[in-house]
């Protein structure tokens, strides 16, 4: 069952175009020039109950257009789109109570008031049973384990705990679909971690369907099984996680660790990434040359001591993907 | 659960839902600038003093000359007790609105298109300016110098400062939603409302020609403040009726251009939107 | 000895200069802000023909209507061109820990922010003058102003911003002791606003209240320089320029005080 569906969705701007002087700011104010921009260029996809998906591009792709008109906070320039059954551009207040989203930038938790309140707040806006309120309310405190921060003023809590609660807040009115801009940024690896095994349980035992906008991309491949790459407007990947490491992959990382000091190491289609004075790691251009060459005359030349094979960075092959778009 | 979210959405939410979460909302703010203990009461008293220096001006004013064309302290007097209490009616329950065009501007009405609640109500209600309970205060008490102080008077003074209150926050939903249209509002929105402030503190009867009708137009200082003083004084159920049909189409007015400029925001077309 | 004086004064006066290029630049504020000024001195040019005609006189504390609005036409501009208050300002540098770092530089710290404000109140000063004069010529008429009430009042006008300069600072300094300034900030523009002469000028006050008045500091802040440009009187020259010099003194050596206060507060407590 889908519970999004997007077909042909477009969004294009009109930007007046500013020039700077003062002669073109006047010629601006009389006869403004408008340029055209294709946010959002013939998108369509489907997303089905359940699914943990990232979406994701540089910045500028048209992510946050996108999910803009799926939560109904701007209008297509055409196209349809249906999310859990609702046209977001007509009925935007009834999807809302149904959606739920957490964007980095835009807090929901009142500043300076313990996350309780808005918590409590929350339950009388999107008009909860008070009974059930409360024992969802003690769910959610369990799985974020925010029990002793719920009476503490939100702006004493540290980036971590807040964005726990956050995306806790999010989840009052259990929504079918959540959106999450960015929900571990700025965080360290432990809490890192601790959002994403959240979102796991909730993708998995609650069955919240999850869109995940991200630029990290530990995030990404811990969490979405799928992704959909934007960028330009378009869809240029849209696949499972796993499937674009492996088609998009153009090289490998070799750490060596020797026995001896390195003090020169030169091989055709390797590039040295990090240098110690008994390790190294190359990252090595695997249409220019192959692991087993580089392995047979590490091996040669060194004596090894101990030897790892990495796929580069999700983030690096992203990158590259981007790169190639723009060719 | 979402059998109750079913019923819900079949429904549009009633007024008595909307008013018991006005209450919680001014609540959360109040309690949100409790936060800064001091500063909150430094601005309730700050306010106090600010509307006993404008009276000291005008006591002053009128003990050189006591009466401006039948104008006299006792109706400052009156005329202040209405405009504090209107204010700062205003101040509390909508004091978001003055907020509107710097939150078009920095696209910040996205997290009211969020919520499942009329965005206008969200934007009002998101702030309380604590130093109106000041002015609501200073108009309480600058009411019993006014010179009317019959129990009818004193519901007279009330309905009047609702009506009035109404009036007042049309007029900066209007201005405020300019910048829907033109992205860049916030200061001349600002000089509007002090402009509009301006006029309703001298003796209303010093307004004549061009100036009275700007009074009645673009600046409606005559809806209120002149009308509601006079109606204060010699009660006529003409006067009210003008006042309150002035409100109601201002009122209209008000809730068309705000859900026009929303509608130009929601298709993104502002100057400074940000992809 | 003199070429150290003149790197001095050069210094200051770059300063100044690049605050008033700065605030050119915010023309179109300005303007608008103008626009309000122009509203008040139609009100005031109603309500005071109004008034006079009330009290059936032409003149009234040596004032005709034309020249109680040209004078609060002046008093007005010379106020609102004192924007942004000197007091925000330093209230933000406590705050931030910026006086701290200020205090280590080779200048006074306190001249730096005169130059400051005088370098910004210029240009908006000069705009206000213009369109409200303009606005005061058509709704009243021109009033005799003559050379020497230019001269002195200038002077008056020049020490009235040094008197604004310095209180206003002082209320910034608080800063080291009071969260938040503007409150006081508050206070002090009520005073400017009741005992100031800009809604009311000072010679129509009763006069029980005139004498007052006129010695509080408020009134020799823009007022005397616009009463005394409307209608030169070299007597009331001597007087208010006494007050004002009492006023300055004293406000100097008070903001000298509790700056030093101030920075002793901060070496303790490391802002």
């Amino acid at each position: 069952m889908n519970v999004i569906e997007v077909k042909n969705l477009a969004k294009e701007f009109q930007i007046k175009q500013k020039r700077a002087g003062l002669k073109n700011g006047l010629a601006f104010l009389l006869r403004p020039e408008y340029k055209n921009i294709k946010a959002v260029d013939d998108l369509s996809f489907s997303v089905s109950r359940g699914e943990l998906l990232a979406f994701i591009g540089p910045n500028g792709a048209g992510k946050s257009t996108t999910i803009k008109m799926l939560t109904g906070i701007l209008f297509p320039s055409s196209g349809h789109i249906n999310v859990l059954g609702f046209d977001p551009t007509k009925e935007r207040q009834k999807l809302a109570y149904n959606i739920g989203s957490v964007f980095g930038q835009k807090p929901q938790l009142w500043y300076h008031l313990p996350a309780i309140d808005t918590y409590n707040l929350l339950a009388r806006i999107y008009e909860l049973d008070q009974r059930e309120y409360k024992k969802h309310l003690a769910f959610l405190v369990e799985a974020f384990e925010i029990g002793d921060l719920l009476n503490t003023p939100v702006r004493k809590l540290s980036l971590g705990q807040r964005m726990r609660c956050e995306i806790a807040a999010s989840l009052i009115h259990k929504p079918k679909i959540i959106f999450l801009d960015e929900p571990t940024i700025g965080l360290d690896v432990v809490a890192k971690q601790h959002i994403r095994e959240v979102i796991k349980y909730l993708n998995e035992k609650e069955k919240v369907t999850i869109f995940l906008t991200s630029h990290d991309a530990g995030d990404i491949e811990s969490l979405a099984k799928r992704t959909i790459i934007v960028n330009f407007g378009k869809i240029i990947f849209d696949g499972p996680t796993d499937t674009l490491k492996k088609n998009y992959i153009k090289s490998k990382i070799v750490e060596l660790v020797t026995e001896d000091p390195i003090e020169n190491f030169q091989f055709s289609g390797g590039t040295i990434i990090e240098k110690g004075k008994f390790d190294i790691k190359v990252e090595l251009d695997i249409s220019k040359n192959s692991i087993d060459k580089l392995l047979s005359f590490a091996v040669e030349n060194f004596n090894i001591k101990d030897i790892n094979i990495f796929d580069p960075p999700l983030e690096e092959i992203i990158a590259d993907i981007y790169r190639a778009q723009k060719l | 659960m979402s059998q109750l979210m079913a019923d819900k959405i079949q429904k549009d939410t009633s007024l008595g839902t909307y008013l018991s979460l006005t209450w919680e909302m001014v609540k959360m703010n109040v309690l949100s600038a409790m936060e800064y203990r001091v500063s909150f009461a430094m601005q309730v008293i700050g306010m106090i003093i600010n509307d006993i220096g404008l009276v000291a001006l005008w006591f002053i004013f009128f003990e050189k000359f006591p009466e401006i064309r039948g104008w006299t302290f006792r109706d400052t007097a009156a005329l202040f007790a209405i405009t504090t209490a209107q204010f700062s009616i205003v101040m509390i329950l909508a004091n978001g609105s003055f907020r509107m065009a710097r939150m078009i501007a920095n696209g910040e009405i996205d997290n009211f298109l969020s919520l499942p609640k009329n965005v206008l109500w969200q934007i009002s209600l998101s702030k309380t300016e604590v130093s109106a309970f000041g002015d609501l205060l200073f108009g309480l008490v600058i009411y019993f110098f006014s010179g009317n102080l019959s129990f009818e008077s004193f519901g007279l003074f009330i309905l009047l400062s609702v009506i009035t209150a109404v009036i007042f926050f049309n007029f900066i939903v209007i201005t405020q939603s300019i910048a829907f249209f033109t992205g860049n509002f916030e200061e001349a929105a600002v000089q509007l409302f002090h402009a509009l402030l301006g006029f309703t503190l001298y003796p209303q009867t010093a307004f004549f020609g061009i100036l009275k009708i700007i009074t009645l137009t673009i600046l409606p200082a005559f809806f209120i403040a002149a009308l509601p003083v006079e109606i204060f004084r010699n009660f006529n159920i003409f006067s009210l009726s003008l006042m309150i049909g002035f409100a109601a189409i201002t009122f209209f007015i008000a809730i068309f251009v705000f859900k026009k400029g929303l509608r130009r925001y929601e298709s993104g077309n502002l100057i400074n939107i940000k992809i | 000895m003199n070429g150290v004086y003149a790197l001095k004064i050069i210094k200051y006066f770059e300063v100044a200069k690049i605050n008033y290029f700065n605030s050119l630049a915010y023309v179109i504020n300005a303007l608008s802000r103008s626009g309000v000024v122009v509203i008040r001195i139609w009100i005031f040019a109603q309500l005071y023909r109004i008034t006079y005609a009330a009290s059936g006189a032409e003149e009234i504390g040596g004032l005709t209507v034309a020249m109680v609005v040209w004078s609060l036409m002046m008093t007005q501009s010379f106020q609102s061109s004192g924007r942004p208050p000197v007091s925000e300002i330093i209230d933000e540098e406590v705050k931030s820990g910026a006086l701290a770092y200020s205090i280590n530089r080779p200048y006074s710290y306190i001249l730096f922010h005169l130059s400051g404000y005088l370098g910004r109140s210029t240009s908006s000063l000069f705009i206000n003058l213009l369109i409200g004069s303009a606005a005061s010529l058509i709704l009243v008429g021109p009033v005799k102003i003559t050379l020497f009430g230019i001269l002195f009042g200038a002077i008056l006008m020049i020490f009235g911003r040094l008197l604004d300069f310095l209180i206003s600072f002082i209320i910034g300094l608080a800063a080291f002791w009071i969260e938040d300034t503007t409150a006081i900030a508050w206070i002090y523009s009520k005073g400017q606003m009741v005992f100031g002469g800009i809604i009311l000028p000072i010679a129509l006050f009763p006069d029980y209240l005139q004498k007052i008045a006129e010695f509080l500091p408020f009134s020799q802040l823009f007022y005397s320089a616009a009463r005394l440009i409307v209608s030169f009187d070299m007597e009331l020259f001597h007087k208010f320029i006494l007050i004002q010099f009492f006023w300055i003194a004293f406000f100097a050596a008070l903001a000298y005080f509790i700056f030093k206060k101030g920075l002793k507060y901060v070496t303790i407590n490391g802002g």
